[in-house]
């Protein structure tokens, strides 16, 4: 498709290399930044939108007690306006969430554990956090309010840092490719000095000698993003194949739910690669306006 | 002083023109002359006289130390880089040494000035084994130049500096490497390229190349770096 005379020699392969192995890398960085942007928007929408109620129990109280307690502030969420879900979290739902940190259920069992309620405001109500709890602690001052918004930042600035990431990757690849074709071009310059010597006496113009180096700048950039991206493939496949059989379920379920999506978006890569083909080829046809000296 | 009629036929004019390299003595001294449109020049010199340093004055490979050099009337002294190639497009030049590109094959080499000058590929691959053929090296399309006899790649030569019919062809030792048959024969496609309006300008030390054509020339002769007119054409 892009067959295309020249009166250069092909000269080596270092460009194609590089791009190799930026394509390789940058594909990788891709991928996996996709599935950790894709495990942190799941952490994003499950926290985001419900409030978290911790009811400490009072020192001294019986478990019945408690849970008396614990009746009588989900009949008040109940009852108020403008809330959708009241979910209490079980003491056995709690034990489980503690366990990884604490080692042992038993050792956890023997401790009063804070009870928890997780409640959904209304899509698009007006109710505030600050206000039930403000209502909610005048009748109960034992109970603590969370509303994720610490979280739900931290979330927002990793994933931001993670796009920052990327983009600073990238930027580094393209000036990793800009400078390579420039050497790259320059030393095929000097090497086949009596190759373009001659074509000038022929009559050729600066354009007719760019154009070829461009243009083989532009297959070699095409060629070593297409291997990269090959190479990079069965890769991205062998590190989720191990990541599945690694990760707990739960994670690992983020991943699998979002093939489509993924592929949707490694699709930016084939472009990244006409991208930096493209950009070889700029740069090579500057290049050869830089560096050329005609024999006159 | 010449009148713009006659300004407008002088193809090459050298004006009090030295050429020395380096801190050499001077090759050439000095040297005055001008080609008309449409003529048929022959140089001769001993080998060492300076002819190919006089023709690659002509096909811009330097400049002179002294003096002015124009061409199709235009001082190449004060051209700029894209002007200079425009020059270069309307010359065929036979090198000494061939200057054929190795990693080409002969229909490529031969090709490169019709590619140069934008010619469409179609009319590229009609042209240059038409030209190739009629030159005798219809087998050798897909030959490279190391592969070729000296006579070969002379031809080859040839066939590129003719490719694109040149306003002004400059033939440096054209015949060196060929029996006298296939001399006669390049000899015959110069006359011809003549005929149809190249000047022809061709450097030899071999005089009796010359005095076997029959035809109206002229016979510039190098000697201790001056130029002397030996033979003007009749008709001119
Ligand atoms: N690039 C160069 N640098 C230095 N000296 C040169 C160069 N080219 C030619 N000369 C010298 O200039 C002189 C004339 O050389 P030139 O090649 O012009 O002669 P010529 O008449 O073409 O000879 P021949 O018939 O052998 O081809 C020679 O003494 C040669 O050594
Ligand atoms: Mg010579």
């Amino acid at each position: 498709m892009f067959k295309r005379h020249s009166d250069l020699p092909s000269a080596g392969y270092l460009l194609l290399v590089i791009v190799t192995v930026v394509v390789f890398f940058s594909t990788l960085a891709t991928a996996s930044t996709l599935i950790l942007q894709g495990i942190i928007e799941r952490w994003y929408h499950n926290v985001s939108g419900t409030w978290t109620i911790q009811v400490i129990p009072v020192l001294g109280d019986s478990p019945a007690e408690t849970q008396r307690q614990m009746n009588s502030i989900m009949r008040f969420l109940e009852s108020t306006p403008g809330i959708s879900v009241v979910q209490p979290l079980s003491p056995q739902q709690i034990t489980q969430l503690l366990e990884p940190w604490l080692d042992s259920t038993e050792l956890v069992s023997n401790i009063s554990l804070p009870r928890l309620i997780e409640v959904v405001p209304q899509n698009g109500g007006l109710l505030d956090s600050e206000t039930i709890f403000v209502e909610l602690s005048e009748i109960f001052p034992n109970v603590s309010l969370d509303d994720h918004k610490a979280w739900l930042t931290n979330i927002a600035y990793i994933s931001c840092f993670l796009d920052l990431n990327l983009i600073a990757l990238f930027s580094i690849m393209f000036v990793l490719v800009i400078v390579a074709t420039f050497f790259v071009t320059k030393s095929k310059i000097l090497m086949y000095r009596s190759i373009i010597e001659i074509l000038y006496l022929l009559g050729a113009q600066d354009d007719y000698i760019a154009i070829q180096f461009a243009h083989a700048s532009l297959m070699q950039g095409l060629h070593g993003g297409l291997l990269g991206l090959s190479l990079a493939l069965p890769v991205l496949l062998l590190i989720t194949g191990w990541l599945a059989s690694h990760l707990e379920g739960d994670f690992w379920l983020t991943l699998t739910l979002q093939p489509a999506q993924m592929a949707m978006k490694l699709g930016i890569i084939p472009i990244g690669v006409a991208w930096l083909a493209w950009l070889a080829k700029v740069s090579a046809r500057l290049t050869v306006y830089k560096v050329i000296a005609r024999p006159i | 002083m010449l009148d713009m009629s006659q300004a407008s036929r002088i193809i090459v004019r050298f004006e009090s023109v030295s050429l020395q390299y380096g801190h050499e003595p001077e090759i050439l001294r000095n040297i005055t002359f001008s080609i008309a449109a449409g003529s048929f020049t022959f140089l001769t010199g001993r080998s060492g006289s300076g002819k190919s340093s006089l023709l690659s004055l002509m096909y811009l490979a330097q400049r002179p130390s002294r003096g002015l050099v124009s061409l199709f009337g235009q001082n190449i002294s004060f051209i700029e880089r894209q002007a200079l190639s425009a020059i270069r497009r309307r010359l065929g030049v036979v090198f000494q040494d061939f200057r054929l590109l190795d990693h080409l094959s002969t229909l490529d080499n031969v090709a490169i000035p019709l590619r140069i000058a934008g010619v469409r590929e179609e009319e590229v691959m009609k042209h240059v084994p038409e030209l190739l053929s009629w030159i005798g090296l219809a087998r050798f399309l897909h030959a490279k130049p190391s592969t070729l006899s000296c006579g070969q790649k002379q031809r080859m030569a040839i066939a590129r500096a003719v490719i694109s019919r040149p306003d002004l062809l400059l033939a440096d030792e054209p015949t060196g490497s060929v029996d006298s048959r296939v001399a006669r024969r390049i000899l015959h496609l110069f006359i011809e390229l003549n005929k149809i309006g190249t000047t022809v300008i061709i450097a030899t030390h071999n005089e009796h190349l010359i005095k076997e054509l029959n035809i109206s020339r002229v016979h510039l002769h190098l000697e201790g770096g001056r130029l002397l007119l030996l033979d003007t054409p009749k008709i001119f």
